[in-house]
């Protein structure tokens, strides 16, 4: 068995969808401005209203790798802001006692377009842990998972596989 | 009539490379950057933090890649064509003073499920070397 070396904690999280947490914003015109001028990206079914208009969805629209700059969490609100504790992947993080985590990977699909006035939400699935490997970073567990992308209406527009190494204490080295 | 290009799928081929664009990174883009993913870990602007975090300096974060490579694409095909897969893999930074450039070509033609399609092979470079490997499938209008 590929997890016999992983904690129970931690294999029992494994095909477990988090709450949805919903974005704090509504997909609007002036954070979709501030997008293009990043990269200087001046397709006009993002900006130009004129060209947008007669396109086939109506008005401007998102681009469709904006939908995790969306559901980005708010960096501060009058209301206390609740942390999502279902999150299956920083619960493998704790329980992994991982000292860094590295992205090495992603691939997102994009199903629908993220329109005007949308509030997009977001789950987590953690696909799968690997048991401890010794890699060039250190020794870590690869752990995959999937973010799914709504829209208000529950739809799904666009998924995140990624594939994580998660860098933990080597028990045998020594030092620090 | 539109003022924008507009690539037709019957009109490309494999192998066929795409034009190459260029962006230099700047402190200040940056700053766009991590404030226009709304991603303020401190690695993408802090030089402090970056450096103790055993970076070279501060950084431009995934999500920025995702959209420099979401405009080479659509810079080529015009706005009709519209990005449906987007994978990447970081490999190194790219950090202010350096300058990205976006090479790509089209390595699959096909249709699907109604979709005329195109997969692509695409790489970023900057003065070091390699920083970013992508994948991507596009579709585009058949006329």
């Amino acid at each position: 068995m590929a997890t016999t070396q992983l904690p129970p904690a931690v294999k029992s999280l494994i095909g477990v969808e988090s709450d949805l947490v919903e974005g704090p914003d509504e997909v609007c015109k002036p954070m979709i401005r501030h997008w293009c001028e990043m990269v200087e990206d001046a397709n006009p079914l993002y900006t130009d209203d004129e060209y947008a208009k007669d396109s086939e969805f109506g008005e401007v629209i998102s681009p469709p790798v904006m939908a995790r700059t969306w559901t980005m969490p708010p960096w501060w609100s009058p209301q206390p802001y609740q942390e999502d504790q279902s999150n299956p992947l920083a619960q493998v993080i704790q329980a992994l006692e991982s000292i860094s985590q590295i992205q090495l990977e992603i691939e997102e699909e994009y199903f629908l377009p993220i329109r005007l006035g949308d509030r997009l939400s977001c789950t987590t699935t953690v696909t799968n842990v690997t048991p401890p490997k010794r890699t060039r970073l250190g020794l870590g567990h690869f752990v995959t998972y999937l973010l799914k992308y709504r829209n208000q209406r529950g739809e799904v527009v666009s998924t995140l596989r990624a594939t994580l190494l998660l860098l933990c204490r080597d028990p045998d080295k020594k030092g620090p | 009539m539109t003022k924008y290009n507009i690539v037709y799928w019957d009109d490309v081929h494999e192998n066929q490379e795409l034009p190459a664009i260029s962006l230099p990174i700047t402190m200040r883009r940056c700053i766009m950057a991590a404030s226009g993913t709304r991603d303020l870990y401190p690695i993408h602007y802090d030089r402090d933090f970056a450096k103790q975090a055993n970076a070279r300096d501060i950084f431009v974060n995934t999500m920025f890649m995702q959209a420099l490579l979401s405009r080479f694409m659509t810079d080529w095909s015009g706005p009709r064509g519209m990005v449906r897969k987007l994978g990447i893999r970081m490999q190194e930074m790219n950090c202010p003073g350096d300058t990205i450039t976006v090479t790509g070509r089209i390595t699959n033609k096909y249709t699907k499920e109604g979709m005329h399609l195109i997969d692509l092979d695409i790489l970023c470079q900057n003065e070091r070397g390699p920083t970013t490997i992508a994948w991507a499938t596009m579709s585009l209008p058949c006329s």
